[in-house]
C-alpha cells in the first residue's frame, strides 16, 4: 500500500471519527456521570475508556476532543496557507521594493517563537474562543509557507512557459492565477498536510497549559492535564488522549509523505 | 509601407555580475550597440554561440527584457516606449516561438487551452468561436485536433513545438522571433517543422527573425544572415554570399565547424583554441582576436576595436582585415 | 581476429505506465580494437539504453533478456559479480556522457575526481595519482593543467568540462571508450574541437571509440564504420564511406536526405514523414514500414532480419532480398 493511500486512510478515518463524534459517543462529553459512583472509573464495557476525575466518559471526550482538536488544526493551516501563499505570491511574483518589505516582515515573524507569542496572547485574552485559537495559530504559522511559495513563484517566474505567458501578453493576475499557482500548488500541499500535524501538537501543548480549548470542552491537551495529576492511579485518562494525538500527527506525516512522492516527480 | 518592418539600432543590455562583497560587481555586456534591420517577407537569421547574446537580443525585442539603450522600431513605431495597452496590442503583431518545447508549455495545462489563451487575452474570441479557431490553428501546423484535450508531456518533442508556433499565431501576428526553434528536436522532426515554417511564410505572408546555432538550417531558411560574437554582430549580409564567401574569421569558423554527412569531404577544419569567452572580462581591441585563426592579423586587431563596415555592396563584417577565407 | 567487443541479440524492456516498452530488440554488434564504430539514430531508437547496458548502467526497472550477450574481452559482462564488474568499469571500458556539468561531483574538484578513479583501480598514492591526472589533463588539451586540478566544474566552461570528462575517463587506459553523444549540448567551434580530440587520443593511446549520436555530420567524420538504429533494431550497418556514398535501408537513405547540409542546396530538406511510434507499440512486420515510400505489402506482413548486402554490409529491408520491392 502506498504512503499515500494510507495516509488517506488514516486521515479520512480520523475525519470521520470527528464529523461522527455525536452520533459516536455514548454520553455528552461535559457531562459529568455521577460523582459519586464515577470518578476515575478504570475501562469496562460501559466506559470503554473509563471516567476521568470529574465522572465524564473519557471515550466521549476522546471522540469530541478530536472533533475541536482537528478544527482547530485544519482552520488554523487554512488560514496560514492562505496567508502565506498570498504573501509569497506576491512577494515573489512582484520582487524589489515589496518582496523586500514582505521578506523582511516574514523573517521578523520566523524570529518570534511561535508559541510564546501563543502564550502571552492566549493567557492575557478574558474568554478564549475557539476562534480566537484558530485565528492566533493561523496568524503566527503563515511566516514558512511564505517563504516557500515565494521561493516556487521566483523559480516559475523564470520558466520558459510563463515567459511565453508574458509575451502573449497575459496580465499578471492571469499568469499567477493560471500559470504560476497551479506550479506552485504542490509543495504547498505538502506543507499544509504536514502542518496540520504540527498544529495539532501545539494546540495540544497549549490546551494542556489551560491556555487553550477552555474546559469544560474536550481537547487532547486539556485532557492530559486533567489526567496528569492521577497519572499512576488512572494512567487512561491521559495515555489514551496522548496515544490519540500521536496518532494524528503520524497520520499527516504519511500523508504529508505520500502527497510529496505523489505530486513531486511526476509532475515537473 | 516603405523600409524595414523591423529596425534595431544600438541596442545594448547589461547585466551587473556580482563579485563577492569587497568588488564592485562588473557589467556582463551580453549586447553591445547591435543594429539591424528585417524587412517584410524576409528571415533574418541571427547566429552565434553561448555568450553571443542572440537570445539576449530575442528577449530585448520581446520586452521580456528592458534593453540600457537603443532603439527599436516595428512598423515605424517605438517598441521599446510601448506600455499597458498599446504594448499588449503591439503583441499582436510581433510574438515568439521558443527553443524548448517542453519547458515553453506549462505542464499543467492541455495544449488546447494554450492555444486558445491569447484569444481570451486579447478578447480575439471566446467560448464556440475561439474553439473553431484552435481547430483552425492545429489544422494548420499538421496537427490532429484531437490532441487539443492532451498535456504537453503526452505528446512528442515536434507535437509540442507546432502547438508552440501554433500559439504564436493565435493572434495573427506580422513578425515572429524564432528562438533556435528545432534545436531540440531531431533531424527528421526538424525538416518537417522548418518545411512547416516555409509554408507558413508563405501562406501568412511573414516575417521572421529566426535565431539559431546551426548554420546548417540556417542556410535553409534565411534570406540574410547576422553572426553575433560577444554581443556584437561580427558579420552581416544575404545568405547566399555569405555562404559563399564569409568575410569575417569568425564566420570562417563556425561554417567550417558543421559536420558534413560526407566522409570524403576534405575539409580544412579551423578549428579554434579555446572557448567562446566569457563576455564579463571581454580582452581590449577586437574581441576575437586572442581565437582568430585570419593569417593576416597583426598588433592591430589586438588594440582597435574593429567597426562594423559595409566591406561589399549589401555587406557588413567588423573586422580590419576582412575578406573570403584563404585556400578554399 | 576476434572483436573486442561483441555485442549478441541484446534485448531490453522496461515496464511504463501504459505496457512494456521495448527498448531494444536483438541488437547485435562487434567493435574490433582500435575501431571507431558510431551508433546512429534519433530518440526512441535504443541507442542510448544499448550504451548503458555495456556497463551494466540501466535503471532498475530495466529487464535485460537472458540470451543477450556482451562479451568483452572475452567476458560475459552481463554475468560478472559486482566486483569484477568494478574492475572493469573505468579501467577497462569507459564512459563519457553528454552532459558534463551533471556527470562531474560539483563538491569536489577535477583533480580529486581523477585521483579517486586512478585509485579505484591501482594501488597508487594519492600524490601519483594527481601526477597522473596533469598528465591526462595536458593530454586532453586543458592548459594550465596543475590549475585545473585544483579546479571544480562550475569554474571551468562547457568545453573544458566535457575535456576533464574525458580525462577522467581515460586515464586508467581503457580498450574501449564509449561516447554518449559527447558534443551535442557543446557550441559548434567547440564540437569540432571535442571530435578532434577523440580521434587523436584513439591515435595515440590505440583504444576502440563506441560514438553514439544522432548527428550524421559527427559521424561521418570520426567513424570507420556506422550502425543505424530504429525502432530499437539496428536497421544498416556498413563502412562508413558505404553508408554515406550509397544508404541501403529507407530510414538510412531518408536521415540524409533530411539532414540540413552546408554543401547542399539552400532549400529545406525532404522530411521523413510521420513520426516514430512508441516503444510499447512497434508495428507489425518492418518497424519503418509505415513511413516507408518504398513498402510493399510483404512489408507490413513479416519483418525482415539483418539481411547480408553485401562485404561488410548489412540491411534490415525486404529490399536487399527483392530490388524490384515486389512491383514485379
Amino acid at each position: 500500500m502506498t504512503r499515500l493511500r494510507m495516509g488517506l486512510l488514516l486521515v479520512g478515518a480520523l475525519v470521520a471519527i470527528a464529523l461522527l463524534a455525536p452520533l459516536l459517543a455514548p454520553y455528552p462529553p461535559a457531562a459529568q456521570l455521577d460523582l459519586e459512583a464515577l470518578r476515575g472509573v478504570a475501562p469496562s464495557w460501559a466506559h470503554p475508556l473509563g471516567t476521568d476525575v470529574y465522572s465524564r466518559d473519557l471515550f466521549s471526550r476522546l471522540l469530541y476532543g478530536a472533533r475541536i482538536s482537528l478544527t482547530i488544526a485544519l482552520l488554523a493551516v487554512t488560514l496560514s496557507v492562505g496567508v502565506g501563499t498570498l504573501v509569497g505570491l506576491g512577494a515573489g511574483y512582484a520582487g524589489g521594493v515589496v518582496d523586500t518589505l514582505l521578506m523582511r516582515t516574514v523573517d521578523a515573524g520566523l524570529a518570534v517563537p511561535k508559541i510564546f507569542v501563543a502564550l502571552v496572547v492566549l493567557a492575557l485574552w478574558e474568554n478564549v474562543t475557539i476562534g480566537a485559537i484558530v485565528a492566533i495559530l493561523g496568524l503566527t504559522g503563515w511566516f514558512g509557507v511564505s517563504r516557500i511559495v515565494r521561493a516556487e513563484v521566483m523559480s516559475a517566474k523564470s520558466r520558459e512557459y510563463v515567459q511565453a505567458a508574458r509575451v502573449l501578453g497575459a496580465p499578471p493576475w492571469r499568469i499567477l492565477a493560471r500559470h504560476i499557482l497551479p506550479n506552485v500548488a504542490a509543495p504547498v500541499i505538502v506543507t499544509a498536510a504536514l502542518g496540520v500535524g504540527q498544529v495539532v501538537l501545539v494546540e495540544a501543548g497549549l490546551s494542556y497549559l489551560g491556555i487553550g480549548v477552555p474546559q469544560p470542552t474536550p481537547s487532547w491537551g486539556n485532557i492530559i492535564a486533567d489526567g496528569q495529576s492521577v497519572l499512576l492511579a488512572a494512567p487512561w485518562i491521559a495515555t489514551s488522549a496522548g496515544v490519540a494525538i500521536i496518532v494524528t500527527v503520524l497520520a499527516f506525516s504519511i500523508l504529508g509523505d505520500g502527497l510529496r512522492e505523489h505530486l513531486d516527480p511526476r509532475h515537473p | 509601407m516603405t523600409g524595414p518592418l523591423l529596425a534595431v539600432e544600438g541596442l545594448t543590455k547589461r547585466y551587473p555580475v556580482d563579485r563577492g562583497p569587497l568588488r564592485k560587481p562588473a557589467a556582463l555586456l551580453a549586447v553591445d550597440g547591435v543594429s539591424l534591420t528585417v524587412g517584410r517577407g524576409e528571415t533574418l537569421a541571427l547566429v552565434g554561440e553561448s555568450g553571443s547574446g542572440k537570445t539576449t537580443v530575442a528577449r530585448c525585442l520581446m520586452r521580456l527584457a528592458e534593453p540600457d539603450a537603443g532603439r527599436v522600431a516595428f512598423g515605424g513605431v517605438d517598441v521599446l516606449a510601448l506600455e499597458g495597452t498599446a504594448l499588449r496590442a503591439f503583441r499582436r503583431r510581433m510574438q515568439m516561438v521558443f527553443q524548448d518545447p517542453y519547458g515553453s508549455l506549462n505542464p499543467r495545462m492541455r495544449v488546447g487551452s494554450a492555444v486558445r489563451e491569447p484569444l481570451e487575452i486579447h478578447g480575439l474570441a471566446r467560448g464556440a468561436e475561439a474553439e473553431e479557431r484552435t481547430v483552425a490553428l492545429f489544422r494548420e501546423v499538421g496537427l490532429d485536433p484531437a490532441y487539443r484535450k492532451a498535456f504537453p508531456h503526452e505528446l512528442s518533442g515536434g507535437q509540442r513545438q507546432r502547438v508552440g508556433i501554433a500559439r504564436a499565431l493565435a493572434v495573427g501576428p506580422e513578425f515572429l522571433v524564432l528562438d533556435e526553434p528545432v534545436s531540440a528536436l531531431d533531424v527528421s522532426v526538424q525538416a518537417q517543422v522548418l518545411a512547416l515554417l516555409r509554408e507558413l511564410q508563405e501562406r501568412r505572408g511573414l516575417t521572421y527573425l529566426f535565431i539559431a546555432h546551426d548554420l546548417a538550417v540556417v542556410r535553409q531558411m534565411a534570406t540574410r544572415v547576422a553572426v553575433m560574437y560577444l554581443g556584437k554582430i561580427v558579420e552581416e549580409g544575404p545568405a547566399d554570399r555569405v555562404f559563399a564567401g564569409a568575410l569575417h574569421p569568425y564566420t570562417w569558423s563556425l561554417l567550417s565547424a558543421v559536420p558534413v554527412p560526407d566522409p570524403d569531404a576534405q575539409r580544412k577544419r579551423i578549428v579554434l583554441e579555446g572557448d567562446p569567452p566569457s563576455p564579463v572580462d571581454p580582452p581590449p581591441g577586437c574581441p576575437f582576436h586572442p581565437r582568430c585563426p585570419h593569417p593576416e592579423k597583426t598588433d592591430r586587431c589586438r588594440a582597435d576595436l574593429p567597426l562594423l563596415r559595409e566591406s561589399e555592396p549589401g555587406r557588413t563584417a567588423a573586422c580590419h582585415y576582412a575578406r573570403p577565407r584563404p585556400g578554399l | 581476429m576476434t572483436p573486442l567487443l561483441e555485442v549478441r541479440d541484446l534485448t531490453i524492456t522496461f515496464p511504463v505506465r501504459d505496457g512494456v516498452a521495448l527498448a531494444a530488440d536483438g541488437v547485435s554488434l562487434a567493435i574490433d580494437g582500435g575501431e571507431t564504430l558510431a551508433l546512429v539514430g534519433e530518440s526512441g531508437c535504443g541507442k542510448t539504453v544499448t550504451a548503458l547496458s555495456l556497463l551494466r548502467l540501466l535503471p532498475e526497472s530495466a529487464r535485460v533478456s537472458p540470451q543477450s550477450r556482451i562479451v568483452f574481452d572475452g567476458a560475459d559482462l552481463l554475468t560478472l559479480d559486482a566486483e569484477a564488474l568494478r574492475r572493469v568499469r573505468g579501467a577497462r571500458m569507459a564512459m563519457v556522457f553528454q552532459e558534463p556539468m551533471t556527470s562531474l561531483n560539483p563538491v569536489l574538484s577535477i583533480g580529486t575526481q581523477l585521483a579517486e578513479t586512478v585509485e579505484a583501480h591501482e594501488p597508487v598514492r594519492r600524490r601519483a595519482a594527481l601526477d597522473r591526472a596533469a598528465e591526462m589533463l595536458a593530454l586532453v588539451g586543458l592548459p594550465d593543467p596543475r590549475r585545473v586540478l585544483r579546479q571544480y566544474p562550475h569554474e571551468l566552461s562547457g568545453g573544458m568540462r566535457q575535456r576533464a570528462m574525458i580525462a577522467m575517463a581515460l586515464i586508467c587506459g581503457p580498450r574501449l571508450l564509449i561516447a554518449d553523444e559527447p558534443t551535442t549540448a557543446l557550441d559548434v567551434t567547440v564540437q569540432a574541437q571535442i571530435l578532434e580530440l577523440l580521434a587523436s587520443l584513439r591515435q595515440r593511446l590505440g583504444m576502440s571509440l563506441l560514438l553514439i549520436t544522432h548527428n550524421l555530420g559527427v559521424a561521418a567524420g570520426i567513424a570507420d564504420r556506422v550502425a543505424v538504429m530504429y525502432g530499437g533494431q539496428i536497421v544498416e550497418t556498413a563502412t562508413c564511406q558505404a553508408l554515406f556514398a550509397a544508404p541501403a535501408h529507407p530510414y538510412t537513405a531518408g536521415l540524409l536526405q533530411a539532414a540540413p547540409r552546408l554543401d547542399g542546396p539552400a532549400r529545406p530538406t525532404p522530411a521523413i514523414p510521420g513520426a516514430v511510434p512508441p516503444a510499447t507499440a512497434w508495428p507489425a512486420g518492418c518497424r519503418f514500414h509505415p513511413r516507408c515510400a518504398r513498402a510493399w505489402d510483404k512489408c507490413g506482413r513479416e519483418e525482415p532480419p539483418l539481411l547480408d548486402a553485401g562485404p561488410a554490409r548489412a540491411s534490415r529491408c525486404w529490399l536487399v532480398a527483392d530490388p524490384s520491392g515486389g512491383r514485379a
